[in-house]
């Protein structure tokens, strides 16, 4: 099956990074360890990707990131009082799509 | 309960064509065309990234719009700080009296309120202060401590709803009216709820979402500046999001946990049913909303991975004339 879905990794520098006009065409999605999905086979995603320096991702490096981000939140979770994770819930694992 | 020439200002009125410069919610009949026409806002919308905030924190309160906001308190970081943001950056402006968390907060950048909360050490408070855009001064506590409510109106007409008096299974429907000077208590919301989204005026106001008790709710209510009434549910049950909004008509929640998910989708409430909307581009939980209904920051925050110093800006579409039907 072909893919939808393709993944670089680019840091958000702020205003000017996605833009209205960018969101409003093109569904993006953050993954911590500055991940970022983009529909494949997508001419306006692969101008962003140009647009932000975006190094493009393999799902399977993509996903070796976000595994590396999630599983250090959830230690630094583990890591708190009782009290402090009665109030915050457990960072959860992330499945990258194809 | 408002009528519409009170919410409007004038009755509906008879027009030769459409008035120049209608306002959302306005109803007029056009007598050219032999129609009811009414204007109202456009639901559509899209995300775009914008500064990064100079402090990382989540668990705050925002107050303002989307050009002019202030956002205060939070967890993990400086826990009194304030920063204002201009719709291009942020900065960092003098801290609260009293740090805390998991607070309420509302007004505009130059006066705000912010009420309630739960200080670094868990010590859940009753604590209220004022913002005049450069310093932040105590005013008379609440009646009831508590922390994760949700605030509308104005410095000096605001509302306080909902939260827990801690721990947190302690939740309560308890809403006080600020009157500039005093908290008083009046009616109950119908569901105890806390960690909500809030939204609205003293007297148009909005509460939705949050938990009952783990997970989380979907629940939205309106008030009416006497009463809470249930209305349609969020699509989506989640707590610890975004949230802002100008009236109990029109409102986004954004993001906020999906227990145990961080999610970035967004509904907009079109004052009868939520309807979604185009999703954030990072998904996040635990941050602070301010704006109106057009147009709105999200900032700081926690994503799946950690806190967060990123911001997002709701843009939506201008309002709409549309002619009234009766099909």
């Amino acid at each position: 099956m072909a893919k939808t879905k393709q993944y670089c990794v680019a840091e958000n520098w702020g205003k000017g990074f996605i833009e209205h006009s960018e969101s409003s065409r093109i569904k993006f999605a953050g993954y911590p360890g500055n991940v970022w999905q983009v529909p494949a086979h997508n001419k306006g995603a692969n101008l962003w990707i140009n647009k932000v320096l975006g190094t493009v991702k393999t799902l399977a490096e993509a996903q070796t990131i976000v595994d590396a981000e999630v599983t250090a939140a959830q230690t630094a979770w583990d890591a708190l009082s009782d009290e402090e994770k009665a109030n915050s819930t457990r960072p959860a694992d992330i499945i990258l799509e194809e | 309960m408002a009528t519409y020439k009170e919410s409007i200002g004038t009755a509906v009125t008879n027009v030769a064509g459409d008035p120049p410069a209608p306002v959302t919610g306005q109803v007029w009949y056009n007598s050219s065309t032999g129609n009811f026409r009414l204007r109202k806002e456009s639901l559509g919308g899209s995300w775009a990234t914008g500064n990064t905030v100079n402090d990382t924190r989540s668990y705050l309160a925002g107050a303002g719009t989307q050009t002019a906001a202030v956002m205060m308190g939070g967890r993990y970081g400086a826990t009194g700080a304030t920063e204002t943001y201009n719709g291009t950056n942020w900065t960092e402006v003098n801290d609260m009296n009293t740090d805390r968390f998991y607070l309420s907060g509302t007004g505009t950048q130059t006066a705000a309120i912010s009420s309630g909360g739960l200080t670094p050490g868990f010590s859940v408070q009753n604590v209220a202060e004022t913002w005049n855009g450069t310093n932040w001064t105590e005013v008379n506590d609440l009646n009831t401590a508590r922390n994760g409510l949700g605030g509308s109106g104005t410095q000096t007409a605001a509302l306080s709803f909902g939260g827990n008096t801690y721990p947190s299974s302690n939740i309560v429907s308890v809403t006080e009216l600020w009157n500039g000077s005093n908290w008083t208590e009046v009616n109950d919301m119908n569901t105890a709820r806390d960690k909500i989204g809030s939204s609205g005026t003293q007297t148009a106001a909005l509460a939705y979402g949050g938990t009952t008790g783990p997970p989380s709710s979907g629940l939205t209510e309106s008030w009416n500046g006497t009463n809470w009434t249930e209305v349609n549910d969020l699509s989506n049950a989640r707590k610890n999001f975004g949230s802002f909004g100008t009236t109990n008509t029109i409102a986004i929640a954004a993001g906020g946990e999906l227990v145990p998910t961080r999610t970035n989708l967004t509904e907009v409430y079109n004052g009868t049913n939520w309807i979604t909307g185009a999703n954030m581009n990072v998904s996040k939980a635990y941050q602070a909303g301010a704006g109106g209904s057009t147009a709105g920051v999200v900032a700081f925050g926690a994503v799946p991975g950690g806190l967060t110093n990123t911001s997002e800006e709701w843009n939506s579409p201008a309002p709409v004339t549309q002619t009234l039907t009766t099909s």
